[in-house]
């Protein structure tokens, strides 16, 4: 119960472990009573459906038996008729039945339409309860909340739906009286029904309108009342319809609502997103993934083919060659042939990564590639930062080569060792105007220790190191709640000056980077684990920051105010990864749900998921989403690593 | 039983994987996982839950590690034995495959330290010699005397391709039976490996045997618990103490 990985022969009674116990108890205790008063909800609507039968059954029964007193009355008159004898007196009794019938079936009537009331407001509470439920689960005291303010919100839906209801009742009412038939006698079930404490003050005024005019004019005005409610509402139950229908796992809300939002039109087949290929060759979970930029080489050994560099917790990054994903005569008649013994594998479907880069300790957490795709750097968890070459000695590149070449020269160039902790993210302001003063490209990296240090990439010389809040510098007991920046971004426009800090905690920061000083401050829930962001993504003309959390949300954030516009639950589980298209228009994003989401940015809505990748362990789905920034719109790529040490490749053909 | 994902921001004494600290390494841990068995990742995961068991000091290790300095891990013989010793209820031909997987894993840090070291421009290097044998590189169409280096890559690259190839090794929970002659041959390769550090870069060899105990539980898994490696291949002289 520790949350610390000490070995087993350490104390294990501390004050952190202690309340983590008492939070986790508590957790434990209010999903359990949710459970249970969902489960009181479901038996209270089952035993009003039933009850309701029962009625039905028990009405039709009066009914029966009145008809055939009726006829055993018509058939004595008959019989009387037909042998001379006078009208029997037992006449009047039907008459004094249909006399107080009036009377006695209105006040019966309400008290239907009040148990009518009861049932529905069950059974729409029971289905709205459910999509409300799936929006609004989290786990400890936000449920209970959220059960009550959704039972509040529902009485409006639910007096609607018994609107309906009564005006379908009120208007069989009509229909027997127009009919000038009796109304049946529901003498027997409907005492029995408890919740009528209203109903005997009800009955009590209704005990003045005896006449059956007047109850015509009621029933009829009430159900011109009604008859505009019904279409809204009969409008209204075919959405919630359509919401049970899709199952448990979806539900479809505007993007007022909080909802995770299912594709609304279909798109055109041709594009989507599409499986063309795994790349499966490390040994553990895929980290972060990257395409390298085109180059701008001139000989064709040195310009690199299409490559993808990925990073895994097995320790190695490799880099991959697409050339076989895209056949074209070009690249056919100078591509390398792989040579494959026997014994090892040789199906074609299984690419072999050009080359692997050894050094690192530990998982490698990040990348990022230079924009001219010379190098690239790579940070882990032994807090070092790595800058590799992508082009061997001889100026080749390291793309072109076979997988079994020789090895002899070691691509490592250089370690930074600045952070003390692990190193989770990093980033390259790329979009540097060249020719300008201020041109140094910088790379920025993120780290546990807290601290996100600034370098240059000609000298690898610190240039600045930027630190959280003050307070949050003093590491609480628990070590885990410490406010550590997550994730980085540069602003595209201002020549790389600006960078966007995402934190643990959930806060935004925008620095300037020539100054120091914190230019925009977006602040995200209230601390804890669940508000964590994951990734920070800047749009490439907007000046739009997407964020994505812990707690299952894409946030779109505008840069000019400073303040979220919008929050989606894009997935089920924690969202780890957002990439967005160099044209703007597309986002995608994964999660640990082992889904991928295709997001339009301008209206919001999903264009397109799919699911893939295993789980490992207890929910490790996916790491990293990336599309290719390569501008050839047949040759558009899409990626995703996941944590099954698997590279899942997409293309639109 | 608290299971962590490893998500960004989190720190380095914290980064391992996680469970209750009175949970012990038996039997009854591996088995509750894989019943469990909620993704098809779960013998790995019961693999590294029990590496990290008996070097619960790992991750304070890699912090403590500047370049040369080493640290010594006495760990015994048992706790090595319960890592590699076959739980019940599991295939095998999956347990040995997910081993060998670390394996590959773990080798390639000893690799990473062995680049700078291990030149062609030394003697011994030159050639992938351990003691008096020499090897040729079969990743090649045909046999070629690859520079030790190149070997030793070549081989870890090619055990690595063999293991994730989707011919061979389609499924991580079933292995058909036409591939477990590869688990033998994978395991002879990968020895030689150990052996040419052994013999010619002793120091590295002994700072990682130290940090990680791999080449112990190696020789468990290979000549103890599965016979992939006859005794005769053995080249390294038995200077542990394996406790049979």
């Amino acid at each position: 119960m520790s949350t610390t990985g000490t070995p087993a022969n350490s104390n294990p009674i501390t004050l952190p472990s202690v309340l983590h116990f008492l939070n986790t108890e508590w957790r434990r205790f209010e999903r359990d009573r949710n459970e249970w008063a969902i489960e009181r909800e479901s038996l209270l609507s089952r035993t009003a459906q039933l009850v309701g039968e029962k009625r039905a059954l028990e009405t039709a029964n009066a009914d029966l038996l009145q008809r055939l007193a009726l006829l055993e009355y018509a058939l004595k008159r008959e019989r009387n008729i037909a042998t001379g004898e006078p009208p029997v007196p037992s006449a009047p009794p039907p008459e004094t039945i249909s006399k107080k019938a009036p009377s006695i079936a209105h006040a019966r009537s309400r008290e239907i339409l009040k148990t009518y009331l009861a049932e529905a407001s069950h059974l729409v509470a029971k289905t709205q309860s459910r999509t409300h439920d799936l929006q609004h689960v989290d786990s400890g005291s936000g449920q209970l909340e959220t059960w009550k303010s959704g039972f509040g919100a529902m009485e409006d839906d639910a007096q609607q739906q018994v609107k309906v209801v009564d005006a379908k009742y009120a208007r069989t009412v009509q229909n027997h009286l127009s009919n000038g038939g009796e109304l049946p006698a529901f003498g027997h079930g409907v005492r029995t029904n408890g919740n009528h404490s209203d109903s005997d003050t009800e009955t009590a005024d209704s005990g003045k309108y005896f006449e059956r005019k007047k109850e015509e004019e009621i029933v009829q005005t009430t159900d011109l009342d009604l008859i505009d409610s019904v279409a809204s509402v009969t409008a209204a139950l075919k959405k919630q319809t359509i919401v049970d229908l899709t199952g448990p796992d979806y539900s479809i809300g505007s993007s007022e609502r909080e909802g995770i939002l299912l594709p609304d039109a279909d798109p055109s087949p041709s594009k989507l997103w599409k499986v063309k290929s795994t790349l499966s060759s490390h040994l553990d979970a895929v980290r972060t993934i990257q395409f390298l930029p085109n180059s701008n080489q001139q000989s064709q050994s040195q310009k690199h083919s299409k490559s993808l560099l990925t990073a895994s917790e097995d320790g190695t990054i490799k880099l991959w060659s697409l050339d076989p994903l895209f056949p074209s005569p070009t690249t056919s008649a100078t591509g390398t042939t792989r040579r494959r013994p026997s014994t090892m594998s040789s199906s074609l479907l299984d690419l072999e990564p050009s080359y692997t880069f050894r050094g690192h300790i530990g998982p490698v957490t990040a990348l990022a590639v230079c924009s001219d795709a010379s190098g690239f750097y790579t940070g882990g968890v032994d807090a070092s930062v790595r800058y590799w070459n992508l082009v061997d000695k001889n100026g080749n590149s390291l793309t072109k080569r076979d997988s079994y070449d020789s090895y002899e020269s070691n691509p490592q160039k250089e370690i930074i060792v600045a952070h003390t902790d692990v190193v989770w993210e990093m980033a390259l302001n790329s979009d540097v105007v060249s020719g300008t003063a201020d041109a140094t490209v910088h790379l920025a990296t993120a780290s546990a220790d807290g601290t996100v240090k600034l370098f240059t990439t000609d000298s690898h010389s610190l240039v600045r190191s930027f630190v959280g809040d003050a307070e949050d510098a003093v590491s609480d007991y628990s070590g885990r709640s410490r406010n550590v920046p997550t994730s980085l971004a540069w602003m595209p426009k201002d020549s790389g000056r600006r960078l966007a800090v995402s934190y643990s905690g959930g806060e935004i920061f925008v620095y300037d980077v020539e100054t120091g000083a914190v230019v925009a401050q977006m602040q995200g829930d209230d601390g804890g684990e669940r508000s964590q962001i994951n990734k920070i993504v800047a749009h490439p003309t907007l000046p739009l920051l997407i964020s994505a959390h812990e707690d299952r949300s894409v946030r779109f954030h505008d840069l000019l105010s400073g303040s979220c516009i919008q929050s989606i639950v894009a997935h089920l589980e924690a969202v780890t990864s957002l990439s967005v298209h160099r044209s703007g228009t597309t986002l995608a994003s994964g999660g640990h749900d082992c889904s991928i989401r295709w997001w339009d940015v301008g209206t919001r809505r999903c264009v397109q998921e799919y699911s893939t990748h295993r789980l490992k362990g207890t929910g490790e789905g996916i790491w990293d989403v990336a599309f290719s920034d390569w501008g050839d719109e047949e040759e558009e790529c899409f990626a995703s690593g996941g944590a099954d040490g698997s590279v899942k490749m997409f293309g639109m053909i | 039983m608290v299971i962590n994902r490893n998500k960004k921001g989190t720190r380095l004494e914290l980064k391992t994987v996680d469970t209750d600290s009175d949970d012990k390494l038996d039997d009854s841990l591996a088995e509750k996982l894989i019943r469990r068995a909620e993704s098809s990742l779960a013998v790995q995961t019961v693999i590294q839950h029990g590496i990290v068991f008996c070097h619960s000091l790992f991750a304070v290790m890699l912090k403590h590690i500047q370049w040369g300095a080493s640290i010594v891990l006495a760990v015994d013989n048992s706790d090595i034995e319960a890592i590699v010793r076959l739980p019940e209820g599991v295939d095998p031909a999956v347990w040995q495959c997910e081993h060998l997987r670390q394996l590959c894993l773990q080798l390639n840090q000893l690799v990473a330290l062995l680049i700078p070291e291990c030149l062609p421009s030394n003697e011994d290097c030159r050639e992938m010699k351990a003691g008096e044998w020499q090897y040729l590189c079969a990743a090649h169409v045909s046999p070629q005397p690859c520079s030790a280096i190149d070997y030793i890559i070549h081989t870890l690259d090619g055990a690595t391709a063999l293991l994730n190839s989707s011919k061979f090794f389609p499924s991580r929970a079933t292995i058909p039976m036409a591939s477990h002659k590869h688990f033998s041959s994978i395991a002879r390769r990968l020895y030689r490996i150990f052996a040419h550090s052994w013999f010619h870069h002793r120091e590295i060899f002994d700072d990682f045997e130290n940090e990680t105990c791999l080449y112990k539980r190696f020789l468990f898994l290979s000549t103890i618990e599965f016979q992939l490696i006859p005794e005769k291949l053995i080249t390294i002289p038995q200077v542990f103490d394996m406790g049979v």
